[in-house]
């Protein structure tokens, strides 16, 4: 506890972690997009049209010449692009009908159908101010009144009519972040515990090449009760750690009740002891620290990234098959059914009985294996 | 000429001991083309799916109302007639089990006309539209208030037209008889004929198609966004064999030959350059031959950013090494160091799918200026002018890690 490195490495870098991808995944309200468009027109409807659509949240423009449009729709980097032709403004001001271009590769892509719905949707109002003030005209023809006098009369209403439309949109959303959190958190927790529990095999092996355990030999201690000693100490500081994080995110997100805290908190212990167990092992046939390193990571990633971590893994899949060698597999389904499905300790018994299999496992085959002094018996 | 000399043979001893190291050799390249594989293979078709937007529809009053026209004239009754990237509109009948799909997430959201549409058309008075949707379908959610939002213009235009010909009337001294005449008639017909009674639209729309969807090939982004990582990485994590050579008095005994300390930063530094270009030929070359990436337009650019990447990694592992006392705070440094940069700068999810803000605080990484320079040139089709902001920052990065490291450098471990 009193190493800061290592007190970063096990509660500071889940922290930072976690917020990452809640920034990048979880917040998320709003499409973002990039509009592409080629403005060959460069007129005073054309500029309206491009500064609307910059103008909505979460999308950009990108004005692009039409031979990059044709290019990039060629190689397929760009989906659809808005080509707004030459005499576009010109035909308007004139009272004829005017045409927009969508270039694109087969529908455009789910980004491009969007994109496409908020661009018709900008040039909707352009067109709304040509079709009221027709269609007023064509009303009032033969009653004396001007043209300007129309025109002045629909801005303004149609002003005020956007400022304040008969016809409103409410969006009542369900889901969200809740979901996220529940679906995300308890991967991340798993992942820095086995991190840090699996590079403790690194001190371990220090201490054996110093000859710190050799000399701890000559105490009272037998090599069985260093051993276990050892692993207990990692047991505790993989529970604190768990305990620490998820008394954080009971604090921030309230995603647990009392009783599926506790719950949390059985499975920390029995999955803690599993990461252990492997840490153990990791100890016992790493020769130097720099292998001890290397195993730890290798072995986490694998495990963490084969453990549905940050991605969900497909039922029944090769993956899901490879997942099931990753205790993190067990873990995070265990920490789901408790916290997300709202499911009981006792519904988690299968995960369970596999944890609890691989750190009584691995602390038979890391006690078979371990050595106090490098080069002994 | 001398200190070239050794500046050589310390960079050389460096990648010797690189090229055997195995754990160094797994770590750093076949390690990497695990995760390379597997996203490879998760993301393996992704882009390449061009089916068309479902836009789900209901409404909450009776039979015969405005907006059962409004639907009927909606609906899609035969997907086949459609055009390239229109829509297919789904009438939900069941308002609550459409709201039931919506809570069970088999429907992502849906766009509801309220009780009170056709009464508040006829009335002028206030009524919204309603979407209930799931908060993480961005999309759908995009979709169903880019729906909306028409809807509501449609509604406008006709409203103003009503309005602007009722008070144009008034100033020309109609009678009241007449103007509200004119209002019975056009609320009739608006109400009669759904939205499209307002006249032919001045704005028409048409589509070129040039071809079908192509799916991306993952690998354009998972190549890069993995060797930015495992570059950094192996960088960073050098400088534990800096420290370590400066503890046991190594880099010391250096000195006492004719080694000065420029040569031997030198020779340091031009090792970790030697196995960074190591790794990214093996990444590039992997790439190209097995995954088919597409270096862009501009593959000097891509060249160009990778060597930039290997020479400011090189530049962080010196400073980091002459900012800690010990391994152990390096090796702890390096691989935090690593491990938050990596997903902060765009390795290993795309930044630009970041929010704004996010994309905004990545900036202060290399890895995000290297990741979205990739991005631009091998999935965006830019060229070599688009990532000169890129290769700045770079050059930026290399200048401010690499200053500090020569002005920290030191032999001693005292």
């Amino acid at each position: 506890m009193r190493d800061k490195g290592d007190l970063a490495f096990a509660l500071l870098l889940p922290i930072l972690t976690f917020a990452l991808m809640y920034g990048a995944f979880g917040g998320q309200t709003l499409f973002t997009a990039t509009a592409s468009i080629v403005d060959e027109d460069r007129g005073i409807y054309a500029e309206r049209l491009i500064e609307g659509v910059d103008s909505i949240d979460g999308i950009s423009v990108d004005l692009i010449t039409a031979e990059e449009a044709d290019t990039k729709l060629d190689r397929s980097d760009l989906k659809m692009v808005l080509f707004i032709p030459p005499d576009f403004s010109a035909t308007l001001a004139s009272g004829a009908q005017a045409e927009l271009v969508f270039k694109q590769r087969g529908n455009g892509g789910q980004e491009g159908q969007i994109l496409s719905s908020m661009i018709q949707g900008v040039a909707g109002q352009i067109n709304q101010e040509f079709q009221v003030s027709s269609r007023v005209k064509a009303e009032l023809e033969g009653r004396g009144i001007s043209e300007d006098t129309i025109g002045v009369t629909v801005r303004n209403l149609l002003a005020a009519e956007r400022q304040q439309p008969a016809l409103g949109v409410d969006e009542e959303v369900i889901g969200g972040s809740p979901d996220f959190i529940n679906q995300y958190l308890p991967g991340i927790v798993t992942m820095y515990v086995l991190f840090s529990l699996s590079m403790m095999a690194r001190t371990i092996v220090e201490e054996r090449r110093r000859g710190t355990l050799e000399r701890l030999l000559t105490t009272r201690l037998n090599v069985g009760e260093l051993f276990f000693g050892k692993f207990l100490s990692t047991v505790a500081r993989g529970f604190i750690q768990t305990f620490i994080l998820l008394a954080l995110s009971y604090a921030v997100f309230q995603m647990f009740t009392p009783l599926s805290f506790l719950a949390s908190l059985v499975i920390s212990i029995i999955f803690a002891s599993a990461a252990a167990a492997l840490g153990m092992i990791i100890a016992s046939v790493s020769r130097t620290e720099e292998a001890a390193n290397w195993i730890a990571v290798v072995v986490t990633m694998f495990m963490v990234m084969m453990g549905g971590t940050f991605f969900e893994v497909t039922e029944g899949s090769v993956l899901a098959t490879i997942g099931t060698v990753s205790i993190n597999t067990y873990a995070n389904e265990a920490y789901k059914t408790v916290i997300s499905q709202g499911g009981s300790l006792g519904e988690t018994w299968p995960q369970l009985v596999v944890l609890v299999g691989v750190a009584v496992v691995g602390l038979i085959i890391s006690r078979m294996i371990f050595r106090a002094v490098p080069g002994s018996k | 000429m001398k200190n070239l000399r050794h500046i050589w043979f310390i960079a050389l001893k460096d990648l010797k001991i690189f090229t055997r190291d195995r754990a160094s050799l797994f770590f750093f390249i076949i390690f990497p083309f695990l995760f390379i594989f597997l996203f490879n293979s998760l993301m393996q078709g992704i882009e390449g799916e061009d089916v068309r937007i479902r836009i789900h529809l209901a409404t909450l009053e009776p039979a015969g109302a405005v907006s059962h026209q409004i639907l009927s004239s909606l609906e899609t009754k035969d997907e086949a007639l459609l055009g390239p990237g229109d829509p297919v509109f789904v009438w939900e009948r069941n308002y609550n089990a459409a709201r039931m799909a919506v809570e069970d997430g088999d429907l992502e959201g849906f766009l509801t006309f309220p009780t009170d549409f056709t009464q508040a058309l006829m009335t002028g008075s206030r009524t919204e539209l309603l979407i209930y949707a799931d908060a993480a379908a961005v999309n759908t959610r995009a979709v169903l208030n880019g729906v909306a939002s028409g809807i509501v213009s449609e509604i406008s235009t006709n409203k103003v037209i009503i309005s602007a010909a009722a008070e144009l009337l008034a100033k020309s001294g109609a009678t009241a008889g007449e103007i509200e005449a004119i209002i019975s008639k056009l609320t009739r017909e608006f109400t009669g004929q759904g939205m499209s009674a307002a006249g032919p639209a001045y704005i028409t729309y048409s589509i070129d198609s040039i071809g079908e969807v192509e799916a991306e090939n993952p690998a354009n982004f998972v190549v890069p966004g993995y060797l930015v990582m495992f570059v950094f990485f192996a960088a960073a994590v050098a400088a534990e064999s800096i420290v370590k050579e400066r503890q046991n008095n190594t880099l010391e005994r250096l000195l006492a030959t004719s080694a000065t300390k420029e040569s031997i930063l030198g020779g340091i530094y031009a090792g970790s350059v030697a196995k960074g270009l190591v790794q990214i030929i093996i990444f590039w070359g992997v790439g190209l031959l097995y995954f088919k990436i597409d270096l862009g337009l501009a593959p000097g650019a891509v060249i160009l950013l990778s060597i930039l990447m290997v020479i400011m990694s090189s530049a962080f592992a010196v400073m980091l090494a002459t900012l800690v006392r010990t391994v152990r705070s390096a090796a702890s440094l390096a691989v935090i160091t690593a491990l938050i940069l990596a997903p902060l700068g765009g390795c290993w999810w795309p930044s630009f799918i970041y929010p704004a803000w996010l994309q905004n605080m990545s900036k202060i990484t290399p890895h995000a200026w290297a990741t979205e320079g990739f991005n631009k040139l091998m999935l965006f089709g830019a060229d070599f002018g688009d990532v000169v902001p890129s290769i700045l920052a770079l050059l930026a990065f290399t200048i401010i890690f690499g200053a500090i490291g020569i002005w920290r450098f030191r032999t001693n471990a005292v």
